[in-house]
């Protein structure tokens, strides 16, 4: 049914822009503000709150995702940083902070006008990106705006000539942080310490102990540093890159190509195999962007980009499970092999990193993607002066599988004790795992997406006396298919724009939106969004003519209602499935059961933004430019669940309502000082933005208590148990049940021990529960994120440098094995240093160590509760444009060498991990460039 | 030409428009008339109902509701089921929350019942078995009915007044406004529904073509009328103490039991422990069984409850307590006591050793109760300090017992042979009837009248349990009519214990008012025992000091629903 309707589409796109008839080119304009759907408007005439990066912004930064470079480039877009394959890099983006009650408000990101993925494509093609912020540029995208719009603009050709530009990097990366994990002597003296602490046996006796510190009998007693055995000083990326700028006649054109390619972390040392087990990671890109005037009055551009990408592994061991092992197995566990050449194994931890590095197989993964559209540009003068016409389609395709070739290989678990007298060792207990394979193979399917679309659009320009006005009609049919079930969506855009400004002075504006998609029943589809804006240019009334420090200002201001559609299928609809079987017969054969699952709720709603807007752009003395925005955003028809406000006598499970209501609200401020003393330019850039968000109402459970709730607190705020230290020896504890010597109850813990944490009955029913939680903190989403900017040039020498940091953001530390240390078999890292021992309990910050699931001291509380702000020098680079005499001599109009670095320091309070991802992954990473580009 | 496109483009958004925004790719049933307009379908959504019947094996928090009662106590401290005693029981904190699964089994009933009433599947009438079928079908809409009317017993005896919907409710004012029903007429619905449906459906499934026993039969609606009379009958719920309510529950008794289409009869087993065909415990097919809830293979109540430090345990267990212990006489009929310096004896009886005090009691003792001493698997079970299944290993019985009742010791639970077992979950048994029907007919009869038209009196009946060979005790005779009420009340701790009656009969006999003859202790007591040299000394002490409060009489409504619906009054005292 979705193919015919797409060919439908395509069918009559076609055969409509065979009905219109020839116009001239819309050459790009930097000076334009980009609103997407191939609409801009001049800068002066913008209204809309919009934060644009520059293909120069982004060339500070090297980078596999795009993603990457543009942390604290645009205010109000919030750019967080994962940690995860090395090219993956993957970030998480968030307009002006978070309006709605899931943790998956991702903002739309359109490239070229569609919806595509920015990590597929390279810095090298970026024209520019914008943010689309405020309700007069999203109503434009009805149902899909809500959460914000990046629009990504590739480069185009020129009008004449030729330019090309070559350029080749060099990046060398290592882990940011690692953690210090103690070793094997320090181990085996926690494990001793917990088990003491916990009234049971040491495990370890003296001589063990001491056969761990000198290494006596590495073979039955080993201290291995897994991560440094498992990974090399560094990893390195190649990244060559060529683009052809161009045009003639009646063609203009812009090709690029890129590879770019690299290797992990990983040693690679020990030649095993005919085969690398590498972290490794290659990729092409090709990109064309075609403009051509078919006629006078048509224009038709064509763009098509393609990627072919592959990544390489050990066979057995994704980078996640690699990762986790390099953390999770203490140093004593086992050698990496023993001096009979055997890899070293246990029955606890069965896979030995190093081994599962090279004894694995390898496996490999293979992506394709296309992106292609046409638009064909027709100016209908013949009709009336300034109308022109468009037509547009688009098919992107993505594609991935995984072949895989992996083996199995014998590892050896020995032990041994050590005699007290003669310190020999006795005892040898030696077994054998697995055995040795050969390469098995299999191929799995990675996953697929297909896009299309096509939109037809109307455009009417006119001027009349001081007056000018603007229009702008548009369809947008999109289609989307990935696999399984559910992952289709169509939708239909209806949009229009009007704008109308009066001497460039007064400006008005108006945004509208009739969108539906296929989510919404039937008959019901559709939903209409309006916004209006208005601009006054300041500086240009006559009262301003005296004020020779302004040289611009403008005020903006705009309001209206975006929306956001369900992300999820089917609610409209009552749904029988599922249900418990039951027994009958002699044979007490079972009977397949069938339930009423859920109720409908024929009255879902897409999420409704209103938001307002007020905006001030200026420049005053000719060296500093100034953008503020303000918002307010009110969010309501938030999917939440109806269990809350329904009687359970109604006998079915509930569904959800359109209830929820966030309040969201902020501003966003940006600075930049430019200016040159003769030959000598600077500038320096600062830019903030907060935005908070309350819950309004999210049909929260009762409460019994008042501090417990959750609404009227930022989504997502940390909840937790509130500490009061640490008991103490002294503290009379009776140590065999878990009762205080006050009468409170600590029900998470049988029995309450010296060391354990202390804490508040916020309730006062004498007991430490669930029910005496309260918010601890902030958010793990900051609310304040800024950065600054530095570049001083002189004669082509030039310094660029960007801070960007965040603050009211929190995080509970509480990654097993390096924050809480031991139980269920987990390591036990530096971070423990601070722990509670009877002999440090005046100093210690942190519980005793224990070998047990301690539910009492390892659970969210303030204990574990870390100001998770940092500042981290994004980018410091150093370059240097050779001069034009030299230029000449070798034939060339520009060349640059260039120095970077990348992530080079952070300033934060956790110290132990980057702050941005204290998970059990591939860590994020830190890098040097040093690169050469030229052009001709 | 302009108008030409435009018209072109208006009219196509609007065609493919919608077209294309139709699309979906759901893949359930909407609408219940797909459901019931299948005949497989249907009996799927009923088989969904009779899921909802309650077992309770591990039912509440992973220990049995009798670890709330006085029979037993559970291992593990910080659950649910500490609650119930400990004081945290609220309406905020609702226990044994079946408050929705029991509404979620009204409404589907009321929804099968609205959707399959005139069906007659006519698109198989040319099938062969399409008559059989039918036959199945018609009788569907009566098994669902006593499905219904035993959800509403069991929503009763928990919360007292509950509301009762009319049908399926869709409408969300009308549900968060309704009103409770008085507990006296969900009683009087139950047994009118009872006496609707009971000659509809068979006495026995394997008289009917498809021999689906399992279903409904006419001896457990007879039960549900028995059951919800007495409860009705009972202190709790009669506290003008209402005769013609007695006597309503010893004629519904009465009517079981001179109704001679039922083949109902006693096994000469309690329970044994190796083999599910000699009692009616796990037993499907056993003749003292009226209805089961049926379970599939499993051996989670085995791990559960072997004894602590037999390899598989996980030590999730309820432990039967001193005070059920307590309950059981010595084989020839007198009442066994500890006293506070630790010695056993039991006055009058010429068979009972304080030296062995587990030793000939009556039958049903050693096959209810595991105790120290007691084989198990090959083993013997050490529940003194320092034994193998005893304190201090971790998560060892603090009561000094293991469970046996229900426990299939020929489930291996360790080793590589480990093995599931068939369970099933005993809601109505023959035993049952004769207690009610003695109880019934004492308080309305007294001890020794037959009234016209009964088959017996209340102390024959209760003689037909105690001296039965699975039981194994002298008859009793020449009791008050009080008299013969205590020793009611202890036969059915006994005979019903981990039945999931305890909890309830303690209630509804509100015994523990002090006023109460019967009044029973809230404490929970356990046997510590102490061994020397192969010799054991014992002393009864408190596992659990237990908190009882007169509004537990009643469940709490859960917060939730008193907040959304002013008119849920809640119950007294919560």
């Amino acid at each position: 049914m979705n193919i015919r309707n797409i060919l439908k589409v395509l069918f009559v796109s076609f055969s409509s822009i065979l009905l219109l008839v020839p116009m001239h080119a819309q050459p790009a304009d930097s000076s334009q503000v980009h609103l997407g759907y191939d609409i801009s408007v001049a800068a002066d005439e913008n209204k809309a709150a919009v934060g644009v990066a520059t293909a120069e912004d982004l060339s500070k930064f090297f980078t596999v995702n795009p993603g990457n470079s543009l942390y604290g480039q645009i205010p109000g877009l919030t750019v967080m940083q994962n940690g995860g394959d090395w090219w993956t890099q993957s970030v998480t983006f968030r307009v002006r902070g978070q309006s709605n009650l899931s943790n998956t408000s991702a903002a739309l990101v359109l490239i070229d006008g569609f919806e595509r993925s920015l990590a597929a494509i390279t810095v090298a093609e970026i024209e520019s990106i914008s943010v689309l912020k405020d309700a007069s540029a999203l109503a434009l995208y009805g149902q899909r705006g809500a959460n914000g719009v990046i629009l990504v603009t590739t480069k185009r050709g020129i009008e004449e000539g030729l330019s090309v530009d070559v350029s080749y990097e060099r990046s060398f990366n290592q882990p940011f942080r690692l953690p210090q994990m103690l070793d094997a002597y320090g181990y085996a003296n926690a494990m001793n310490e917990a088990l003491f602490l916990d009234g049971q046996d040491y495990l370890y006796t003296k001589e063990q102990l001491d056969a761990y510190k000198d290494g006596t009998y590495p073979d039955y007693y080993s201290s291995v540093n897994w991560f440094d055995e498992a990974l090399r000083e560094y990893g390195y990326i190649d990244d060559f890159n060529a683009t052809f700028r161009g045009g003639k006649g009646r063609t203009r054109y812009f090709v690029s190509m890129n590879y770019l390619g690299g290797e992990g972390l990983l040693d690679q040392s020990l030649d095993m195999n005919n085969y690398s087990t590498q972290l490794n990671y290659g990729r092409a890109n090709i990109r064309t962007n075609l403009d051509i005037e078919l006629t006078k009055t048509t224009m038709l551009k064509f763009n098509l980009a393609g990627r072919v990408s592959g990544t390489n592994r050990p066979g057995k061991a994704t980078s996640a499970n690699l990762f986790s092992n390099l953390y999770n197995i203490p140093s004593n566990a086992f050698p990496v092999y023993y001096s009979d050449g055997l890899w070293g194994g246990s029955p606890t931890y069965t896979q030995n990193p190093i081994a599962e590095v090279y004894e694995t197989g390898y496996a490999t993964s293979h992506e394709r993607t296309y992106y292609a559209d046409l638009t064909l540009t027709q100016d209908l003068k013949a009709i009336t002066e300034g109308l022109s016409a468009s037509a547009s389609v688009s098919f992107d395709n993505n594609v991935s599988y995984w072949d895989q070739k992996t083996r199995d290989f014998v590892y050896s678990y020995r032990t041994a004790d050590i005699d007290e007298i003669n310190g020999l060792t006795y005892n040898e207990i030696i077994t054998d795992y697995g055995e040795n394979t050969a390469l098995a193979f299999n191929t799995s399917f990675g996953g697929q997406l297909r896009r299309a679309n096509s939109i037809f659009k109307l455009n009417y320009d006119k001027q009349w006396g001081l007056n000018s006005l603007n229009a702008t009609a548009l369809f947008h049919a999109n289609s989307e298919v990935g696999d399984g079930q559910n992952t289709t969506y169509h939708r239909i855009n209806n949009a229009g724009l009007v704008n109308y400004s009066y001497n460039n002075k007064y400006f008005a504006g108006l945004t509208m939106s009739y969108s539906g998609n296929n989510i919404l029943p039937e008959e019901d589809h559709f939903r209409f969004y309006p916004a209006v804006s208005m601009g006054w240019m300041i500086s240009k009334e006559s009262f301003m003519e005296n004020v020779g420090a302004v040289d611009y200002l403008k005020l903006r201001a705009s309001t209206g209602l975006v929306g956001l559609e369900p992300d999820v299928f089917h609610l409209h609809i009552p749904k029988f499935s599922g249900g418990q079987n039951y027994l009958y017969t002699d044979e007490n054969e079972s009977l397949g059961g069938l339930e009423e699952n859920r109720r409908a709720n024929p009255d879902i709603d897409p999420e409704k933004a209103f938001i307002s807007n007020i905006g001030l752009d200026a420049k005053v003395f000719g060296k500093l430019r100034l953008n503020i925005d303000a918002f307010y955003e009110k969010r309501s028809e938030i999917l939440v669940s109806e269990s809350n406000s329904t009687s359970n006598v109604i006998g079915v499970a509930s569904t959800q309502v359109t209830d929820g209501i966030v309040e969201n609200k902020g501003v966003e401020v940006s600075a930049l000082w430019s200016n040159s003393v003769g030959e000598f330019k600077y500038s320096f850039g600062a830019q903030s933005s907060f935005a908070r968000n309350k819950i309004i109402e999210q049909n929260e459970t009762f409460r019994e208590w008042d501090y417990l709730e959750r609404t009227g607190l930022p989504v997502g705020q940390i909840f937790g148990l509130q500490d009061d230290g640490l008991w103490g020896t002294d503290d009379g504890l009776s140590g065999i049940d878990n009762v205080s010597p006050n009468g409170v109850l600590y029900t998470f813990t049988q029995v309450l021990k010296p060391g354990d944490v202390k804490y508040v009955d916020q309730n006062g029913d004498d007991r430490i529960d669930e029910f005496d939680v309260i918010a601890i903190g902030h958010n793990t989403l900051p609310e304040i994120s800024y950065s600054f900017t530095l570049n001083l040039e002189y004669k082509g020498l030039g310094v660029d440098a960007l801070f960007q940091g965040v603050s009211n953001v929190s995080q509970i530390l509480n990654t097993a094995g390096i924050f809480w240390p031991l139980y269920n078999n987990n390591n036990i890292t530096s971070f423990s240093n601070d722990r509670w021992t009877p002999a440090t309990q005046e100093t210690a910050t942190l519980p005793r160590l224990t070998p047990e699931n301690n539910d009492n001291n390892y659970r969210n509380s303030t204990i574990w509760l870390r100001d998770a702000s940092f500042l981290k020098l994004r980018t410091l680079q150093i370059y240097y444009q050779l001069p034009e005499n030299v230029l000449k001599n070798m034939k060339l109009e520009r060349s640059t060498v260039f120095l970077r670095g990348h992530n080079l320091f952070s300033i934060d309070e956790i110290q132990v991990v980057d702050p941005e991802e204290t998970g059990k992954v591939y860590p994020t990473l830190r890098s040097f460039n040093v690169g050469l580009s030229v052009g001709f | 030409m302009k108008r030409k496109i435009l018209y072109f483009l208006l009219t196509f958004t609007l065609i493919t428009g919608c077209e294309l925004l139709d699309y979906s790719e759901q893949s359930f049933y909407d609408d219940p008339e797909d459901i019931f307009s299948n005949f497989n379908r249907t009996s799927q959504f009923l088989a969904d109902i009779y899921n909802r019947l309650p077992t309770d094996y591990s039912s509440v928090d992973g220990a049995m509701r009798s670890a709330a009662s006085d029979e037993a106590e559970y291992v593990k401290q910080n659950t649910d089921v500490q609650e119930f005693t400990n004081g945290q029981w609220s309406a905020f904190n609702s226990l044994d929350a079946n408050w929705a699964n029991y509404y979620s089994g009204i409404r589907s009933v009321n929804l099968f019942l609205e959707y399959i009433n005139g069906r007659t599947y006519e698109e198989y009438q040319y099938i062969d078995t399409y008559e059989d079928e039918m036959a199945r079908f018609d009788k569907y809409q009566y098994e669902a009915r006593f499905l219904r009317a035993f959800f509403y017993f069991e929503l009763a005896k928990r919360y007292g007044d509950v509301p009762m919907p009319d049908g399926v409710i869709d409408d969300i004012v009308v549900i968060n406004s309704i009103e409770k029903t008085p507990f006296d007429n969900i009683i009087t619905y139950i047994v009118n529904e009872c006496d609707a449906i009971r000659d509809s459906l068979p006495t026995d499934w394997n008289d009917m073509i498809y021999l689906e026993t399992g279903r409904v039969t006419a001896g457990a609606v007879q039960t549900l009328k028995v059951r919800s009379l007495l409860y009705s009958a009972s202190p709790l719920h009669n506290p003008t103490n209402d005769v013609t309510k007695w006597e309503a529950a010893a004629a519904a008794a009465n009517e079981f039991l001179i109704n001679t289409d039922f083949n109902y009869s006693f096994e000469n087993v309690y329970y044994n422990s190796n083999d599910m065909s000699q009692g009616v415990f796990n037993n499907r097919e056993s003749n003292e069984l009226i209805f089961e809830r049926r379970q599939g293979n499993a051996n989670s109540f085995e791990r559960s409850n072997f004894p602590m430090g037999f390899e598989g345990a996980n030590g999730n267990a309820t432990c039967p307590s001193q005070n059920l212990v307590d309950a059981y006489q010595t084989i020839d009929g007198y009442d066994v006591i500890i006293d506070d310096n630790g010695t056993w004896s039991a006055p009058g009886s010429v068979v009972f050793d304080p030296a062995s005090p587990y030793d000939n009691r009556d039958l049903r003792f050693q096959q209810t109760i595991i105790v120290n001493g007691s084989d198990w698997k090959g083993s013997t079970v050490e529940t003194f300090y320092g034994g193998a299944n005893g304190l201090p290993v971790a998560d060892a019985t603090p009561t000094g017992y293991y469970l046996k009742k229900h426990v299939r010791q020929d489930i291996e639970i360790s080793g590589s042979n480990v093995t599931t077992k068939e369970h099933m979950w005993v809601l109505f048994k023959l035993g049952e009837i004769y207690l009610n029907y003695a109880e019934a007919v004492n308080e309305a009869y007294g001890p020794t009248n037959v009234p016209g038209g009964f088959l017996m009196d209340a102390t024959t009946a209760l003689n037909n349990i105690r001296s039965r060979p699975a039981a194994g005790l002298p008859p009793v005779f020449g009791l008050t009519k009080d008299e013969l009420r205590s020793v009611i009340i202890r036969e059915r701790q006994v005979e019903l214990a981990f039945e999931d009656h305890r909890f309830w009969d303690v209630r509804r006999w509100q015994l523990f008012d002090e006023s109460n003859p019967d009044n029973v202790t809230e404490d929970l007591y356990g046997i510590e025992i102490l061994e020397d040299n192969g010799s054991f000394t014992y002393s009864k002490i408190i596992v659990d000091d237990r908190l009882w409060d007169d509004k537990m009489y009643l469940y709490p409504i859960p917060y939730k629903e008193t907040n959304i619906n002013s008119n849920l009054t809640q119950n007294p005292g919560w």
